[in-house]
């Protein structure tokens, strides 16, 4: 077996994700003792230059002791500068093989080559195309892999705009850059504003947030479109962002897997085995929801967490094609309708359950006049309470289970296959008995260990076959 | 179906209690601290209130979940039934079983005590409190279900 190593660009890669992951905590820490008089400033100079010293011999030894080789039967893997780990893999324990690359890489015709193995855990190499080519035509050719020639989706603006309603962490990214841009912007043009000027005073932060009860109302109401403007462009940024994470969707459905690929300048290509299809999500977030859009996610045995938290089959469809969808790339499970849903007779108690903490809260600390503002919040708990009401659904067949939910401004309906179901359950308290309504729930197959669903509210006519349902 | 040990009750009522004991622990030391700002008195105020309510249910609640507490392990099917005011069914196949585990909390030990852990890939289902013997026996009897199912797939 040859021995190989990464690609020698992946250093830089090395060295991004360590300040990624470890500098910028260490810089914000290091930030908080640089005080208003520059006190540490030399310390941290030296500091700054030895800690980029080390990172970059830190990169290279990673780089250079992680080797790897491939044969028929498996594949070992070493690694670790202190540490040192050996791994042999074998490669009937693969689920599933997909590739990525970024702009650099694509110009330099390499790509990082993931490997995910059962339980969960990932494996990933960077190596030239041509390499990966041979690997996936020898060792794992059961996993088909044909590079895409034109783009069969295209993502619209406005179904960008709308993409950029559904990840909070990239819009507070956006937030963060934004307000970083209007900071410089307003340093380098502040004669550009009259008036009094309390913003652009040299104060401290401490000063400067106790000045603001002496602002005046026509400041605060002049900060309104200036914070309007600021979320505009902050919902600009995050649509161009997610342009550039989804655009060129490509999906192709094989014999055993489907190919699923996107991405402008970081490419994603992921190969999902069919048989390990555990279920399939249809999501709805609050601002799809007028548009008639939906998002359709896939769960499947071996899959990275990580991963699966951002990743769609479908990020954005029309409500009315997702069915067809399913049915032409999962053709085993299928979008039907919900006719049993939660009873009428529920819809106090979820509107009780949602608001009867913050209710109590009010009820006993009242006297203090800021917790009244709770009372602003209590209309918008009990609309989340009536969505939940209304998408709580079950269905059960012989083939799966379908289950609808709304869950904090996400309507979810979920496709779960029997073979994957662990067990069912019933719950029935004597109210609900008299109202002839019970809880069901049943637990999936789940690397989590525990993974268990319920639907609150549905007529109990059925709980004797969905105990027998296993 | 079978019920579990009536000594049961009493591990709850113990386990009910070092929980209760802790929180109120907990809140005492926020007191001590904090007793100079009213807020922070209404707020200690208004959780403990609320934890001694979950205790006084707990105590009620606790005689009903023994009364309710039953099991039966068949060759298709483990079925539990639980609960105190809402009683919860559920049916987990023999053949969705990963392991079975024994336990013994430090509160059953005065008893001896043991609960058994069936364990799925989606949930785990606890039995407690039985016997040493019959927990044992109905650990062996799964086991044995289980491997017959093995050699069965096998041949």
């Amino acid at each position: 077996m040859h021995k190989k190593r990464d690609h020698i660009i992946e250093v830089l890669y090395l060295n991004y994700r360590t300040i990624k992951d470890n500098l910028y905590p260490i810089l914000t820490l290091l930030l908080g003792f640089q005080g208003a008089n520059y006190f540490y400033e030399n310390v941290l100079k030296i500091g700054f230059f030895c800690g980029a010293f080390v990172l970059i011999i830190y990169s290279l030894l990673s780089w250079y002791c992680k080797v790897f080789s491939f044969d028929s039967n498996r594949i070992v893997v070493q690694e670790g500068i202190f540490v040192k780990r050996k791994q042999e893999i074998s490669i009937n324990r693969v689920k599933s093989v997909y590739i990525s690359d970024s702009f650099v890489k694509r110009i330099l015709r390499i790509s990082n080559f993931h490997i995910e193995l059962i339980g969960g855990r990932e494996v990933s190499f960077v190596l030239k195309n041509k390499s990966i080519s041979e690997i996936k035509h020898v060792i794992f050719c059961e996993f088909h892999y044909e590079k895409q020639k034109t783009f069969t989706n295209k993502i619209t603006f406005f179904q960008c705009l709308l993409l950029a309603t559904t990840s909070f962490r990239t819009f507070l990214a956006a937030i963060s850059f934004t307000l970083t841009l209007t900071s410089l912007v307003l340093v380098q043009f502040k004669n550009w504003f009259k008036g009094e000027n309390i913003i652009l005073e040299n104060k401290t932060t401490i000063e400067s947030f106790k000045s603001i009860k002496d602002y005046s109302i026509d400041i605060w109401i002049s900060l309104i479109p200036f914070s309007f403007g600021l979320f505009v462009i902050t919902i600009i940024i995050t649509s161009m962002y997610m342009y550039v994470r989804y655009q060129g969707l490509y999906i192709k459905k094989r014999k055993r897997h489907i190919q699923i690929s996107y991405g402008l300048f970081v490419k994603k290509n992921f190969q999902i085995p069919l048989k390990e299809i555990r279920s399939i999500c249809i999501i709805q977030p609050l601002w799809f929801q007028p548009f008639h859009y939906v998002q359709i996610k896939i769960d499947y045995i071996g899959m990275d967490q990580r991963i699966n938290r951002d990743f769609f089959i479908h990020p954005i469809i029309k409500k009315n094609k997702a069915a067809e969808f399913i049915e032409q790339y999962i053709p085993f499970l299928k979008d039907e309708e919900i006719t049993e849903k939660a009873n009428i007779t529920v819809l106090p108690d979820y509107l009780i359950k949602i608001i009867w903490k913050p209710a109590l809260f009010l009820l006993f600390l009242y006297w203090y006049p800021v917790i009244l503002y709770i009372v602003l919040v209590l209309p918008f708990l009990l609309s989340i309470g009536y969505l939940q009401w209304k998408h709580a659904g079950l269905k059960f067949n012989d083939k799966y289970i379908i289950h609808s939910n709304y869950h904090w401004l996400r309507a979810t309906k979920r496709i779960t296959l029997k073979k994957y179901i662990q067990h069912t359950g019933i719950g029935c308290s004597p109210i609900n008995e008299r109202r002839k309504v019970a809880t069901y729930h049943y637990s999936v197959y789940s690397e989590a260990i525990r993974e268990k669903y319920s639907c609150y509210g549905l007529n109990n006519q059925y709980k004797t076959d969905f105990l027998k349902y296993l | 179906m079978r019920k579990i040990d009536k000594k049961s009750i009493v591990v709850w009522l113990l386990e009910d209690f070092q929980y209760f004991f802790i929180r109120i622990i907990f809140f005492g030391i926020i007191y001590y601290f904090f007793r100079e700002y009213i807020l922070v008195q209404k707020i200690i105020f208004l959780f403990s209130l609320y934890f001694t309510a979950l205790f006084i249910r707990d105590l009620i609640l606790d005689s009903l979940r023994y009364r309710n507490f039953r099991y039966l392990i068949t060759e298709p099917n483990v079925y539990v039934h639980k609960g105190g005011l809402t009683i919860y069914h559920e049916t987990i196949p023999i053949h969705r079983i990963q392991h079975v585990d024994i336990e013994q909390s430090v509160y059953a030990r005065f008893f001896q005590l043991y609960s058994l852990t069936i364990y799925t890939a989606g949930l785990d289902h606890t039995i407690e409190y039985l016997s040493k013997e019959q927990a044992e026996r109905w650990k062996t009897y799964i086991i044995s279900l289980l491997v017959n199912m093995e050699n069965k797939k096998d041949a």
